[in-house]
């Protein structure tokens, strides 16, 4: 909120610097938005935190048994984890929340692409800086329309590229967000290649798929009809 | 993690370097985005967040191809005097004058100079940049302060048009 009262005084220039920008803040809804993010990862702390037992000098000797025990199964189970990647595995409700909301919020603000053309391989040669080649997606493109072009931008702090299409028979566009993915930061994920089935939520108003195919993450998002 | 005093500093710093409130409050968020993807948390997060807005800012402006920072002049005197930068007095419409003057660099310095008020050794040390670098960005900014206070003293309704950003 800009202060519109003209301020005849002089002060110091530190002064004034710091008075300009206690005049410029993020409002209540930012605030609140930025907060939930923080809290969510504060909850997944404190989850973890709770597990530990708390244990008298008298039980360490057990406790430590019992830790190389758990460290034996986990490692076992580990194999037995990745093979579970698949239709019906258990995701991060609060990462595919975190997801939904951030696309849906950058695909509302259409930002100017950075790259425009009709031609994937066009755009795909753009993204020079990524770590990753994106991909056509057999999921996606089986309802898009033309391509219209792609910018960089991020998925929780991942640098992901940002493909855009016209959604079939209509003037609007869709949004296609590929990224590597890191099952570490994004979590158990439906991969289509081990049949698993994209997760359909909504944010803002918008239809979000989440889904992994060809080692990327994949996330589109488009107006309800 | 962080109060909401802590993300009015961050969003402001991040203010500091993009001059626009949108891009700013893009900036803060794709930074708690990073910060909570961390594994191991930071002991003084405001700080470390604070790198990562700065990080990010920069792979923006590498990706738009726009050179963030200027690099320094070699003609640009290095012993600038502070103290003479801590008495100037100023009117306080002419802050955001002399903002609109100022590139990211000087922006920055400026905000961790007064709002942080940091010494210039703790700015040096938390870009990593020669101490002499930000006495020559401080001695800069003053230069700019001095230009805009002169023209508005010889035409006191003339309306500065932006400069540098």
């Amino acid at each position: 909120m800009k202060n519109t009262s003209i301020d005849h005084q002089k002060k110091l220039l530190k002064q004034a610097t710091q008075e300009y920008y206690k005049q410029h803040s993020l409002d209540a809804a930012a605030l609140a938005n930025m907060q939930t993010l923080l809290a969510s990862s504060v909850q997944e702390e404190r989850s973890s935190v709770d597990d530990v037992p708390q244990m008298r000098s008298g039980g360490r000797r057990l406790f430590t048994l019992a830790m190389a025990a758990s460290i034996f199964c986990f490692v076992f189970t580990l194999g037995l984890w990745f093979k579970a990647i698949g239709p019906g595995a258990v995701t991060s409700d609060q990462m595919v929340e975190a997801i939904a909301m951030e696309v849906s919020k950058n695909h509302l603000k259409m930002k100017p692409l950075e790259v425009s053309s009709d031609d994937f391989s066009s755009v795909r040669d753009y993204f020079s800086e990524l770590d990753f080649s994106p991909t056509r997606s057999d999921y996606f493109l089986a309802d898009a329309g033309p391509m219209l072009g792609g910018r960089y931008c991020s998925i929780q702090g991942v640098t992901a590229a940002q493909l855009r299409y016209q959604v079939q028979g209509s003037n609007q566009s869709q949004s296609l967000y590929e990224t590597t993915y890191d099952i570490a930061v994004f979590g158990e994920l439906p991969v289509i290649e081990k049949d698993g089935i994209p997760i359909k939520t909504f944010a803002r108003g918008l239809a979000v798929d989440i889904w992994v195919e060809k080692g990327l993450l994949m996330v589109s998002v488009r107006d309800m009809p | 993690m962080l109060d909401n005093s802590a993300l009015q500093q961050l969003y402001r710093y991040a203010l500091s370097l993009t001059a626009e409130p949108a891009a700013a409050e893009d900036l803060l968020q794709g930074a708690l985005e990073k910060l909570i993807a961390q594994q191991e948390k930071p002991q003084q997060v405001q700080a470390y967040t604070r790198r990562i807005i700065r990080n990010q800012f920069i792979d923006q402006c590498r990706r738009a191809k726009i050179i963030a920072f200027e690099s320094l002049q070699e003609h640009e005197p290095v012993n600038m005097d502070t103290q003479s930068l801590e008495e100037l007095v100023v009117m306080q419409d002419w802050v955001e004058k002399l903002l609109q003057h100022l590139n990211n660099a000087e922006r920055e310095v400026l905000y961790m100079w007064a709002v942080l008020e940091y010494s210039t050794s703790e700015i040096a040390h938390e870009l990593k940049q020669p101490r002499g670098t930000i006495l020559s960005r401080l001695y800069r900014i003053r230069k700019k302060l001095e230009q805009i206070k002169g023209d508005l003293e010889e035409n006191p309704n003339a309306s500065l048009g932006q400069d540098a950003r």
